[in-house]
């Protein structure tokens, strides 16, 4: 039994590993957004085994051993083999739109990639089922399998390059095929074929190892078409795969003036994920060229460094490092360039370091492996006790790049930097004349400037700001849009060299204070000038109207709600389709689509899966009147499980800084401490039915005290040690986990008890439910909030309740 | 005697054969002046691309020559269709509206970059006689160039080379056609632009062309705008009441 406790707890962590690589995978080969597809791939495996479980249920348990042991061998080639032959497929997403029949390729794309998690999935139910009197160990040992396979799978991203990953995750799998053979030993020679298979696919992996293929649409595929690029280095983290490309042929001026017409210096492009994000100098491409850094100073965002010396400067996002060769310019006292991926700040900071600007600087370079937010929350002169450090001049450079900005595939992803109280503690942390900049792609039409300058103006007025519209100043070139705050009203010689930047450059002013229509829209001329009208409209008192009305969703972005690149309205969509049809899809949010196209998928799958069962177990002699309180059941324990760890992982990220330490807190807390609550429970019929109805109801009133009291703790707790807020961040999911962690193994021991062919479904209905949920909770915050989640989540334990008569 | 037969009756069916095989063909190329025919209406004209050169070099340029094989019967399909390198060749509309905004008539010069599968320089070459284009993808650029060369447009001059710093000894040009996104306007490009001429560039992702920005160089003065190739006005105007 503790050799298949010990399977059960390895077979989980592999899952859960994989699900991380295959995220970060698909991010590199395709885009980030498809990473939300594999959450629902991994859980579909799992429904679609408690599925094939209820089906087949004593046939495999008649051969128990085998069953096992080729699962565990069918698993681990898998991970490898899948996706060796996915990556085989002519998988074009965007083609889709064109050519609806090329949907069936890309379910043929996924389908590969779901058999892993079927297989894994497969194994573990086969346990349950045929264990189930000893479900709290085995779930418990499912569950830190996980947590620990969560840890482990972002641990190994730092060390191991992403293509080498899913071998590194098939060598642990070895573990279950040893353990799953060993306990037969004495009975191994049916199994042989088994052993067989298994060196054959380490000696096949040792001699071809798997090539990740790079989509042939992304930048970093395209740069290589170029005759003498060449990757010149890799370095490998969980926040993304950092690729350097050198080529003569390189040149990034995001917005370049159109009146600059001397050459770009030599550059080295940085890619994250096989996508742009910035280019590096090296040190030869401004060694004794002073001017060679000239063309930084031709874009919209060199505004802010002509306005006057700053003395101190905070660059918030140093990417590749050009805007702090655009600041170095202005030659500022201290300058601070806070980066929130080390992997990347470290190459950066060794290109910068060599190239001649920095050399020469003398003042204090500061580049700090830190998120604004938090680097700002908790910055304290050092010599002044605990009062807050203060700059001139505060600078968010262009997020994104040209191509994902264009297309509006991170309209899903939570942004806690571009929302009112972020803006609003940058301008706290200005110092009396300071300023802070902000630079931003331009979308047609128009839609995430004026957001930016919705967030912004009430970011002023949370401030104590009366009349924003002298505080503001905007510009921008054909591509790009810079905006700048200040928390005193501008005056008129700022706002005379303002005017002469954009004369220079041929740069268009958007909105000065005192600013007339015909100053508008002269270099840069947009169909209809409605920047002018729209930017008024929001600094009047008709904000509110204005904003409901506007055709896209450029209501100001706010911790309650930080999408800041969600702009679809539901309310415009009919509208939108009716009036410009197909020649509207390019104005489509792809992540948005993506994530409502995997939920229809998921919906249609999941109810064609369940279904299936129900009309094979009705034939031997079940009645369908025996399904719906367990479904009941089990689906609402499932569906309240995932929209609550997927709510969580989303408000945590504002109080650990970053998604990814959000994602590792609460994986890790939640599967550890819900496997701490599954082992506490008595073996055999789980716990006594009051107590389980006292479970669901306490789950229910924290998910509503959770609701109220998260954002209150991290604003009292924000100042502390990151190392303390993610001991406090799992410390506080604890009691909820905890909790959490009984209603599914109790009811499944109560069933195996009771009606134990209804144990596989019960597994699978519960698979089905995850899938859903994962990512109807996207959808829910999206669209309402984090408190709906929240609500719905504790709701669906009440159905749990009230369904809970399993006799 | 059973060999003569036997080799009259396959000399027989080889006839038979390359008669239907070719009446197939002729077919074929007559379903796709047709197909040819209802994009000009249906997708071009329809959307309102009025430039009669414009409208005829599009009913004149055989489309599903410049895509891939496996891509031929989509050949007249509305959208954008994959040609390799990361490259498509563009929506039939999006192409029209390009070569419409170049404003081009007889006797002007034109330079292209990015060439592609040379689609839109045999749009070019119905319109102009100099047409020059610059591809960088050295596959994409030779296999344009004998397809170019193959079907007729021999007065399209192709290179293969960086397309950044344009072709400086056939400047200046009339007209300057960028194919791929760009995150800046080439200056180089900009500066090889003739007084009065224009200059083309999509922005957005190659299978969602958002956006063409137009350069114009007037009296040695730059200027740019958008051009949106939907029509937003009344979704914009609407909702605010």
């Amino acid at each position: 039994m503790n050799f298949l406790t010990l399977a059960v707890g390895i077979l989980s962590a592999c899952i859960l590993a994989f699900q991380l690589v295959l995220m970060q995978l698909l991010s590199i080969s395709h885009w980030y957004h498809f990473a939300y597809m594999v959450i629902s791939i991994a859980l579909l495996g799992f429904g679609a085994s408690g599925t094939l479980l209820a089906l087949t249920r004593d046939w495999l348990l008649h051969r128990f051993d085998a069953a096992l042991a080729w699962c565990c061998v069918a698993f681990m080639v898998s991970i490898v083999l899948c996706l060796y032959l996915a990556q085989q497929f002519d998988f074009i997403p965007f083609l889709v739109v064109w050519q609806p029949s090329k949907a069936w390729s890309m379910l043929g794309y996924l389908f590969l990639l779901f058999i892993p998690f079927f297989l894994g999935a497969l194994a573990i139910g086969l346990v349950f089922t045929k264990h189930t009197s000893e479900i709290s160990r085995l779930y418990f040992a499912n569950l830190l399998g996980s947590a620990l396979g969560g840890v482990g799978g972002l641990v190994i991203m730092w060390w191991i390059f992403p293509q080498d990953l899913p071998r590194a995750i098939a060598f642990a799998g070895l573990a279950t095929v040893v353990l799953s053979l060993w306990r037969v030993r004495r009975r191994l020679k049916p199994l042989l074929p088994a052993v067989a298979v298994t060196v054959l696919f380490h000696i096949w992996q040792f001699l071809s190892p798997l090539s990740l293929r790079v989509s042939e649409y992304k930048s970093l595929s395209k740069t290589m078409n170029l005759p003498d690029a060449r990757i010149v280095r890799e370095k490998a983290s969980p926040n993304g795969f950092i690729q350097l490309v050198e080529s003569n042929l390189l040149r990034y001026a995001p917005g370049l003036s159109l009146n600059y017409s001397r050459p770009i210096p030599r550059q080295v492009g940085v890619f994250k994920n096989a996508e742009w994000i910035g280019a590096a100098i090296p040190p030869e491409g401004t060694l004794g060229k002073r001017d060679a850094t000239e063309y930084l100073q031709y874009s919209t965002s060199a505004l802010p460094y002509h306005l006057g010396k700053h003395d101190s400067i905070c660059i918030i996002g140093v990417g590749a490092g050009t805007e702090v060769l655009t600041a170095l310019a202005s030659s500022p006292e201290v300058l601070v360039g806070l980066e929130v991926d080390p992997a990347l700040l470290s190459i950066s900071k060794e290109y910068l370091e060599r190239t001649e600007p920095v050399r020469e600087y003398s003042g204090r370079l500061n580049l700090i492996a830190r998120e604004g937010r938090g680097f700002l929350t908790r910055q304290t002169n050092g010599g002044q006790g605990r009062s807050a450090a203060k700059f001139d001049l505060i600078v968010i450079p262009l997020l994104e790049s040209f191509s994902t900005g264009a297309t509006g595939i991170y309209g899903i992803q939570e942004n806690y930097l571009f929302t009112v109280e972020s803006f609003s503690l940058m301008l706290s942390r200005l110092k009396q004349d300071g300023m802070l900049a902000v630079s931003e792609w331009i979308k047609v039409p128009e839609r995430s400037v004026l957001k930016l300058i919705a967030t912004l103006v009430e970011a002023l007025q949370a401030s104590g700001v009366q009349d924003p519209s002298q505080h503001l100043s905007a510009i921008r070139s054909w591509g790009t849009a810079t905006l700048l705050v200040k928390r005193t009203p501008w005056n008129a010689a700022e706002l005379a060299r303002i005017r002469q930047f954009c004369q220079e450059r041929a740069f268009d002013v958007m909105y000065l204070p005192g600013i007339k229509e015909e100053e508008t829209n002269w270099f840069h001329q947009i169909q209809q000038p409605r920047y002018f009208e729209s930017i008024s409209a929001i600094l009047s008192p008709d904000r509110t109207e204005f904003i409901s009305g506007y055709p896209f969703d450029i209501t100001a972005s706010t911790d309650r709600h930080p999408y800041f690149g969600h702009f679809l309205r539901w309310k415009n969509l009919p509208r939108f389709i009716q009036q410009v049809g197909r020649e509207g899809v390019p104005f489509l949010e792809w992540g948005y689509v993506v994530i409502l196209a995997t939920f229809v998928q998921v919906i249609v799958v999941s109810f064609v899966l369940i279904l299936l069962p129900l009309i094979f177990l009705k034939r031997k002699g079940l009645e369908l009147t025996a399904f719906w309180k367990p479904a009941l059941y089990f689906g609402g324990v499932g569906v309240g499980y995932m929209l609550l760890e997927i709510v969580f992982i989303q408000k945590f990220t504002l109080f650990l800084n970053h998604p990814l330490y959000s994602v590792s807190a609460v994986v890790t807390g939640m599967l550890l401490f819900s496997g701490v609550g599954s082992l506490s429970i008595r073996a055999g019929k789980g716990v006594p039915l009051q107590t389980l109805r006292w479970i669901l109801i306490g789950i229910f009133l924290m998910c509503i005290l959770y609701m109220v009291v998260l954002p209150a703790v991290f604003r009292g707790l924000a100042h502390l040690p990151d190392f303390l807020r993610y001991a406090i961040a799992v410390f506080l999911l604890s009691p909820i986990a905890f909790l959490m962690g009984m209603p599914f193994p109790s009811a499944l021991a109560r069933l195996n008890w009771m009606n134990a062919p209804l144990v596989p479904w019960a597994w699978g209905i519960n698979g089905f439910a995850s899938v859903v949920s994962a990512v109807l909770a996207i959808i829910v915050s999206i669209e309402h909030s984090f408190w709906l989640v929240f609500l719905l989540a504790g709701g669906c334990y009440l159905v749990a309740l009230f369904s809970r008569r399993l006799e | 005697m059973k060999a003569f037969l036997s080799v009259l009756a396959l000399a027989f069916s080889a006839v038979a054969f390359l008669n239907l095989a070719a009446r197939n063909a002729l077919q074929t190329e007559e379903q796709f002046a047709r197909q040819r025919r209802a994009m000009v209406k249906e997708q071009i004209a329809a959307r309102g691309i009025k430039d009669s050169a414009t409208l005829r070099a599009m009913e004149a340029v055989p489309r599903h020559d410049f895509v891939p094989e496996s891509y031929r019967k989509h050949a007249y399909d509305d959208g954008p269709l994959p040609i390799g390198y990361g490259q498509t060749i563009s929506q039939p509309y999006i192409v029209a509206l390009m070569t419409e905004l170049a404003g081009l008539s007889k006797g002007k010069k034109a330079l292209e970059i990015g060439t592609g599968s040379g689609y839109q320089a045999a749009v070019l070459a119905h319109i102009i006689d100099s047409v020059y284009t610059i591809e960088i993808v050295t596959e994409l650029g030779e296999s344009a160039r004998e397809r170019l060369a193959r079907l007729g447009y021999q007065k399209v001059k192709t290179k293969i080379g960086d397309g950044y710093f344009g072709w400086e000894e056939h400047a200046p040009f009339d007209a300057i056609i960028v194919t791929a996104a760009a995150e800046h306007i080439p200056p180089p490009l900009i500066k090889q632009l003739k007084d009065g001429g224009r200059m083309v560039i999509p922005v957005g992702h190659p299978y969602f062309t958002q956006n063409l920005v137009l350069v114009e160089k007037k009296g040695g003065k730059v200027t740019s705008r958008d051009i949106i190739p939907v029509r937003f006005v009344p979704l914009t105007g609407g909702p605010r009441n």
